[in-house]
């Protein structure tokens, strides 16, 4: 009798485990920050589009937290224009990109606060013609903090869109906040790789992000 | 005369150094630019979008696979396009039985006409990571794998060419090719950086040509 008592607990409690194991994983979801740009001209690069719009949403996972930024823009019949020439070669605006075959581009990055990145680019997707891209550790600390994309097919005046996966581990430490940073670019191949010939002086957008996980 | 001797070996060390350095740098560069640098963009850009002009450029990519192979090279620097887009445990199967070190993979999916390409580091929760992002893409759905970034080893070239579901091996991105002649691939592709380390897929110019089914 106590043996069936027994079965019966261990049953119950592997039943338990089992239908826990098969709920979805739960996560809090909230928005985090938004920047838009506008521009009146093209003063800050004949290809950047004149308006945009990077947004980021925020999840608290029980087993990794993560975040999604996702840049929106369109491009004008003047920006195509001009990213077509540069995508030619030959004589392009301004002399540094004269004679090599630049490619659109759009990075987004995190700087962090401190040395140590506490976020990682983990996955890019876009709606861009025959992108490359490139998940790209820049200062060296073995976490990619770059998301960049080059457009290798030809562009069209419409509505794009980029989105970057980071895995989000940050801890509370002062130190572990920094900034989503987006700039356009025009690249080209460099001694070891493709660098940006032209990019815009500005960032078309930034915003700031926390020192804890899974929050904006 | 303790003074004098310290001062002259600071001096010897500087000068060693100074020397050292330029060695180190004469040597990278006459190793790097022995031959045409490698570009992934602009070699890319050169096959022509037709059904001879791939055919050409996959029976360029096997006499260069051949000449990995006899060399017996590791580790090497390789963009694997599909012949169709991979379900995930079609992916998993591939990468296990072809001993493959998968380094990024990239995925299809569509908005009603528009193509989503997505790109995600390799590891544990891959599959779920490409799929996430989709969110972000209001009735998107998610096609397949479509290539891969990867380390290969030469004894499993053979093997991986003869599977269906290969369209091509590309390993011109591989320093080998310019010659650099370590067996091990890590010490071999040392200065390879960003969107130049693995040769861009033929995805996109395959769905163009209708060779890679896009749709479901």
């Amino acid at each position: 009798m106590r043996k069936d008592k027994k079965m019966l607990v261990i049953m119950a409690l592997a039943l338990t485990i089992a239908a826990l194991n098969t709920l979805p994983v739960h996560a809090t979801e909230t928005a985090g920050p938004s920047k838009t740009w506008s521009y009146y001209t093209y003063e800050h690069g004949s290809y950047v589009p004149l308006s945009g719009r990077m947004n980021s949403t925020f999840y608290n996972v029980s087993t990794k937290d993560y975040f999604i930024t996702n840049v929106t823009f369109s491009l004008s019949n003047y920006n195509v224009i001009k990213i077509k020439d540069y995508n030619n070669g030959g004589d392009n605006p301004g002399e540094v990109a004269d004679g090599k075959n630049c490619y659109f581009t759009l990075d987004v990055s995190s700087k962090s606060d401190s040395t140590d990145d506490k976020v990682e680019v983990t996955s890019i997707a876009s709606t861009l013609p025959n992108p490359k891209y490139d998940i790209e550790d820049d200062n060296w600390d073995n976490d990619p903090e770059e998301s960049e994309v080059v457009a290798l097919g030809t562009v069209s005046a419409t509505s794009y869109k980029m989105t970057t996966y980071w895995h989000d581990f940050r801890t509370g430490y002062s130190g572990d906040s920094g900034r989503i940073n987006a700039q356009f670019s025009m690249s080209a191949k460099g001694f070891f790789d493709y660098n940006n010939v032209v990019q815009s002086d500005v960032l078309q957008a930034s915003f700031p992000f926390g020192d804890y996980s899974g929050r904006p | 005369m303790i003074k004098r001797i310290k001062k002259s070996n600071s001096k010897i060390v500087i000068v060693v150094s100074v020397l050292i350095m330029t060695l180190m740098v004469a040597g990278v560069f006459s190793e790097t630019y022995a031959q045409e640098p490698y570009d992934s963009i602009g070699q890319y850009k050169k096959i022509q979008s037709t059904e001879a002009g791939v055919n050409n450029y996959i029976k360029e990519s096997r006499a260069k696979n051949a000449l990995l192979s006899k060399d017996k090279m590791t580790k090497i620097s390789t963009t694997i396009t599909f012949s169709k887009p991979l379900t995930d445990q079609e992916l998993i199967a591939y990468i296990k039985t072809h001993h493959i070190d998968a380094v990024q993979i990239q995925a299809r999916a569509l908005q009603d006409e528009t193509r989503i390409s997505v790109s995600t580091i390799y590891g544990e929760g891959f599959d779920t990571v490409s799929k996430q992002q989709l969110e972000k893409y209001p009735n998107s759905f998610f096609i397949g794998y479509t290539d891969i970034y990867a380390k290969i080893d030469y004894s499993n070239i053979e093997g991986i060419q003869k599977d269906k579901r290969t369209f091509i091996i590309d390993c011109s991105a591989d320093e080998y090719f310019e010659g650099a002649k370590e067996k091990d691939g890590d010490k071999r592709n040392k200065h390879r950086k960003g969107n130049n380390r693995y040769a861009h897929s033929l995805t996109w110019m395959l769905e163009d040509l209708g060779a890679m089914p896009c749709k479901p």
